[in-house]
Formats: C-alpha cells, sequence, structure tokens
C-alpha cells in the first residue's frame, strides 16, 4: 500500500497495460483514424451516440453540425481531453488504440490545434514553434533549421522574434500551426491534425489561409479533422463532410453529397438553398 | 514588440561574480571588523589567525552565507516552478498552502512545548519547531493536492482556491495559538514568522544544499516540459507529456523544498514571488535558463539582505523576512503598475 502510495505521488503508476505496447509503430495502416461505434455521455447526457468515422492517409474530413451536435466532444475523444473506457478501446489511430500509444510516440504522429491558446509568458514566436519539438529529440541545429522551415511554411518567419502575446488573432493561429506542423515532421503520412474550430476568430482572408495551409498538408499526406461552422468553407476546403446532430453522425459522405438542401435543412432546422459554386464545383449553402 | 535576449554569458557572469562579491562582504562585514587577508586564512585549516576571528568566520559567517545562498536558490526555484504550474506570474510558493501550514506547525509546536522546554531539555533537541514546520507543511499541501484532484485528474484552478482556504484555516488556527499563547511564546511566534537565517549550523547547511542540488537536478529535468505547461494543459498533453504526473512531482518537490527553508529559517517571504519576474524579464519564460538565473538570484538577495539584516541594528538583528518585504513589496508593486494594462 505505501508503495503504491509512492508511486502514485512520484508518478510512476505502475504500468498495466503495458505489454501490448506497439513495438513497430511504421504499422501500413491507410486509415489514419477508425472510430468504431463510440457513444459518451455526462451525467446521462448522451454527448456523442454510436458514432462511425474513417479517416485516410491524407485525407481532409470536416465536422459540421449546429451547436451542441457533438462534434467537439467528438474531437475530444479522439484526442484524448475527453476519456473513457470505451473510447481508449474504440478510437484508432493508425490502427492502434490510444492506450496502446506510448505518450510521446503518439505525439510525432497526432498532433491538435486549439482554438484559441491563452499564453501570459512572453515567448517568441520561435520559442513557441520550437515547443513543437518537444517529443522528437533533435540536436540544436536540426531543431532550428526545422523550426525555420515550419514557420516559412506557415508565412509567420518574419514574425520569429516578436512577443507572442503581441501577434493579432491570425497571426497566432499560424504560429500554433507551425508549431504542429514541427511536431508532425517526422510523421511523413502517419501524421493526423485534429482542429477544433481554428477559424472562429479570424477574419475572411485569414480563415482561408489557415484552411488552405491545411489542405496544402493533406496534400503532402497528413490527415486533417477540422471542426467548422462555416459550410461554405468546408465545402470548398474538404473531401469528406460529417454531419452531426444531437450526438449523432447524420450524414457523411463528399461535399456533393452531404450538403443537400433536404438534409442541411433539417440538421439546422432551418430552410436553406443549395446551388453550384459558379467557378469551383463545390455546393454553396445559401440561407 | 520585438523581443530582445542577452546572450547566457552576458547574463550569467555578471550575476555569478555578483553572488562571489556578495559572499565575501558577508563574511568581511559585521561587529568584529577583519581584512580580506584574515578572512581567507581562516577558511584554511591550521592557520595562524587569531582564534576569535577562526571562531567568528567558521562557525558565524561563512555558515550563515552558505545558508543564505541554498536558501534562496530554493525559494526562488519554487517559486519559479509554482508560477509555471499554475501559468500565473503571480503564484508564489506558499499558494498550495505549505507556508501556511508550516507556520501553524512550528507555532503549535512554540506554544505546545516551549513552556515545557526549561524542563524537559530534551524537547528543545528533537528541534520540534522545526520538525513540526516541516510536517505541518507536508500536510497542508497534502490537503490542497487532494482537494484539487478528482476523478479527471489535477485542477490547477481548483488547488489555487484550496490553498487560499486551507491557508485561511491556518491563520484561523493560528490566531486561537496566539490568543492562548503566554508572552514570551507569543514573542518567538512572531520572530519565527519574519525568518531568520541565524541558526546556521554545519547539518542546516548540509540538508539546505542537498535540497538545492537535488530541486535544481530534478527541476531542469523538467524544464521543457514546463515551457510546454506554459501553452496550457491540454496543450502540453497533445504534445505527449504525461501531465497529471509532472504536476504531482513538481508540487511534491516545491512543497518539500519550502518545507525544509522554513523549517531551518521560519517564513522568508516575497523571493519565490519576485525573482522569477526579475528572471522572466531577463532571459524570458524558457525555464532551461529561467531556472538557474533564478536560483542564483533568489541567493544572491537573500545573502545581501540577511547582510543588511545584522549589520543594519548592530550588535543586534533584524529579521531577515522584513528585510525581504522591503526591498520584494516595492519593486512588486512596480512590476503591477507595469502590467497593469496587460493583466
Amino acid at each position: 500500500m505505501l508503495q503504491s502510495w509512492y508511486q502514485k505521488w512520484l508518478g510512476k503508476t505502475p504500468a498495466t497495460h503495458n505489454d501490448n505496447l506497439i513495438t513497430n509503430i511504421n504499422s501500413t495502416s491507410e486509415l489514419a483514424l477508425e472510430v468504431r461505434n463510440l457513444s459518451f455521455s455526462i451525467a446521462e447526457k448522451d454527448l456523442v451516440q454510436q458514432a462511425n468515422l474513417t479517416v485516410k492517409q491524407g485525407q481532409f474530413t470536416a465536422l459540421l453540425g449546429p451547436n451542441g451536435a457533438g462534434k467537439s466532444s467528438l474531437l475530444k475523444l479522439i484526442c484524448g481531453d475527453l476519456t473513457s473506457a470505451q473510447s481508449s478501446q474504440k478510437v484508432k489511430i493508425f490502427g492502434h488504440s490510444r492506450q496502446q500509444w506510448p505518450a510521446r510516440e503518439l505525439a510525432q504522429h497526432l498532433a491538435v490545434l486549439p482554438q484559441h491558446s491563452q499564453l501570459s509568458f512572453a515567448f517568441s514566436v520561435t520559442e513557441v514553434v520550437s515547443l513543437g519539438a518537444l517529443s522528437l529529440a533533435l540536436p540544436q541545429n536540426a531543431l532550428l533549421q526545422l523550426v525555420h522551415q515550419s514557420m516559412q511554411q506557415t508565412g509567420v518567419a518574419h514574425l520569429a522574434e516578436r512577443a507572442y502575446p503581441t501577434l493579432s488573432g491570425g497571426e497566432k493561429q499560424r504560429v500554433h500551426l507551425a508549431r504542429v506542423l514541427t511536431q508532425l515532421a517526422h510523421a511523413g503520412r502517419q501524421g493526423l491534425l485534429l482542429l477544433d474550430e481554428p477559424t472562429s476568430a479570424l477574419d475572411l482572408a485569414q480563415q482561408h489561409k489557415v484552411l488552405r495551409l491545411c489542405r496544402k498538408l493533406a496534400q503532402q499526406g497528413v490527415a486533417i479533422v477540422v471542426v467548422l461552422h462555416d459550410l461554405n468553407l468546408a465545402a470548398q476546403y474538404s473531401d469528406q463532410i460529417v454531419l452531426m446532430n444531437n450526438g449523432k453522425i447524420v450524414a457523411s459522405g463528399t461535399p456533393t453529397e452531404v450538403m443537400t438542401a433536404d438534409t442541411v435543412s433539417a440538421t439546422y432546422g432551418w430552410p436553406v438553398k443549395v446551388v453550384p459554386h459558379p467557378e469551383l464545383s463545390h455546393p454553396v449553402v445559401m440561407s | 514588440m520585438q523581443i530582445k535576449r542577452y546572450s547566457l554569458a552576458w547574463v550569467f557572469t555578471p550575476i555569478a561574480l555578483l553572488l562571489l562579491a556578495a559572499s565575501f562582504t558577508a563574511v568581511l562585514v559585521g561587529p568584529m571588523p577583519m581584512s580580506l587577508g584574515q578572512a581567507l586564512q581562516a577558511l584554511l585549516p591550521n592557520n595562524d589567525v587569531a582564534p576569535h576571528i577562526n571562531l567568528i568566520v567558521q562557525q558565524v559567517r561563512l555558515p550563515r552565507v552558505l545558508l543564505c545562498v541554498a536558501v534562496g536558490a530554493i525559494l526562488a526555484m519554487s517559486g519559479t516552478v509554482m508560477q509555471g504550474l499554475f501559468r500565473n506570474p503571480l503564484a508564489d510558493p506558499g499558494i498550495i498552502g505549505v507556508s501556511g501550514g508550516a507556520a501553524l506547525g512550528a507555532a503549535l509546536a512554540i506554544v505546545l512545548f516551549a513552556s515545557m522546554a526549561q524542563s524537559h531539555p530534551v524537547l528543545l533537541s528533537l528541534a520540534t519547531v522545526p520538525v513540526f514546520a516541516f510536517l505541518g507543511g507536508s500536510i497542508t499541501t497534502f490537503l490542497v493536492y487532494q482537494l484539487g484532484t478528482g476523478r479527471n485528474g489535477t485542477s490547477v484552478t481548483i488547488m489555487l482556491l484550496a490553498g487560499v482556504a486551507i491557508s485561511a484555516l491556518a491563520g484561523a488556527a493560528m490566531g486561537l495559538l496566539n490568543y492562548y499563547a503566554d508572552d514570551q511564546a507569543l514573542r518567538d511566534i512572531a520572530l519565527w514568522s519574519m525568518g531568520s537565517v541565524a541558526g546556521a549550523s554545519w547539518s542546516s547547511i548540509g540538508l539546505a544544499w542537498v535540497t538545492a542540488i537535488s530541486l535544481f537536478v530534478l527541476f531542469q529535468r523538467d524544464s521543457r516540459k514546463l515551457n510546454a505547461f506554459l501553452l496550457g494543459e491540454p496543450e502540453a498533453r497533445h504534445m505527449g507529456i504525461a501531465v497529471e504526473s509532472l504536476k504531482r512531482r513538481l508540487i511534491l518537490l516545491c512543497a518539500a523544498g519550502v518545507g525544509v527553508t522554513v523549517a531551518l529559517c521560519g517564513m522568508i517571504g516575497f523571493i519565490g514571488l519576485v525573482i522569477p519576474h526579475l528572471g522572466r524579464m531577463i532571459v524570458g519564460p524558457d525555464h532551461r535558463t529561467l531556472l538557474p538565473l533564478s536560483a542564483m538570484a533568489g541567493a544572491l538577495l537573500l545573502l545581501v539582505a540577511d547582510t543588511f539584516a545584522r549589520t543594519l541594528v548592530a550588535p543586534a538583528e533584524l529579521p531577515v523576512g522584513i528585510l525581504t518585504a522591503l526591498a520584494g513589496a516595492p519593486f512588486f508593486i512596480f512590476l503591477l503598475l507595469q502590467q497593469r494594462g496587460r493583466l
């Protein structure tokens, strides 16, 4: 008893499930994410009901739905912010359940871009981006090079020495994108990036900049799952749209399959018209 | 706003020199004047300096310098880690209740045993006050930690509030003890709560240095994780950090560190609050450089404060906690005024 108490305090919890830790990380799974029959409830309120979801390597998936539909809960179950005995079994990332992944290795394959980060300490932009390399164990030179590369990719290299708290919302989001890019640097095609309403505080141009970057990442093989509010943004950038309502997935497929006037009207409880975009091929929702 | 970081050599060399100079000054000044040559010789075994100089250097001033350096470093490092862990630049080591609990433990020991000590000197030789102070600090930290820990892990916000509540409770209990204490005990409690490094013995120095060095090594190992923790707990978890065990480990270490200093020297405030701020203004919030800088700056501040404490009203001396508060509080107000627009 004394030993277990001591271990608890020191954070050396005896490993209960370490026996089946994966030894070969380079699994050959084509599926970046597989969620099978996942339900989750808090205080008898069903937040997610029997959700099924697969995301392939390099696929851009948008989670849509009215407020309270369970999009964010589903995303949190995937990234581990919410957990239950069930969720750790039924969420598979590159073929392995969450508990099979050692935390540090998982971080090299799964990254999360938060809605917004409050950081009241005056890190420079470079320092924030380098935090992404925490799980990588890189020598200093390689690290600086990687950080610079990521910052160039998201267009924040010119802000390198700026104090993070003085940036605008859009700049902050792109700095964090550079950070998660750094985190996924060794993932190759085995990367999965989750984003929770990354564009909610951004103006029109910044929204497109962030999503275009994600699109570019998807082309490089990183699987993207993003919670969005704007139906038309989702239609423009996604390969797959997953529409949720009352904790259930009510439709999923390509934008053209999911975004029909009937489905969208029924889900949101508001009449809409859907027309094709005059120049691009995706549907446009008019309400 | 561009961030300008000084190169590490430019930061650490001056502060190391300052610390060295302050140490020599502290050995030299005092009611008994001596020359630098005498003091240096007195440090060597089998020297030919007058015996009273030997005694003062070896038994009084040098131990005091060494204790100051270790205690100042522990307090400043714990403060740095607490501010990082609570992601709040206004946190200090006392926030987890360790100071309040330690004060209560010490007061309990003073009131219960001080009167008995004259008839039973064995109680004093067991060093009941330090032991009770350490126990008090550990128990309150444990309580605060347990209150803040629920099914979904430890919430630092709830810990913060629990720390306030438990400290208030400890304060009430202290008030009760003060009410029952006799005049001598009251004075002892008051002096103890203002802190002093006068009790430096070689065994307390050993304990303080072992604590300081262990804390430095262990904190330094977690420094990069602590950097990531500043982004937020979920963010740190997504970067592959085991946040629950990190929190537990750092809280335990801080409580032990502060507990040791409180047991050895009583309550010395403001070092853990002010020094990390000062460090961040110079090298930024990166804990890999902030921790060593804080340790050195904390050591320097306590050493200078103690030198003034024992020379200003010599041959008597002031409690050093008064001087750290006297220097620290105005500086802290200055910081608040600077940040008023941003907080």
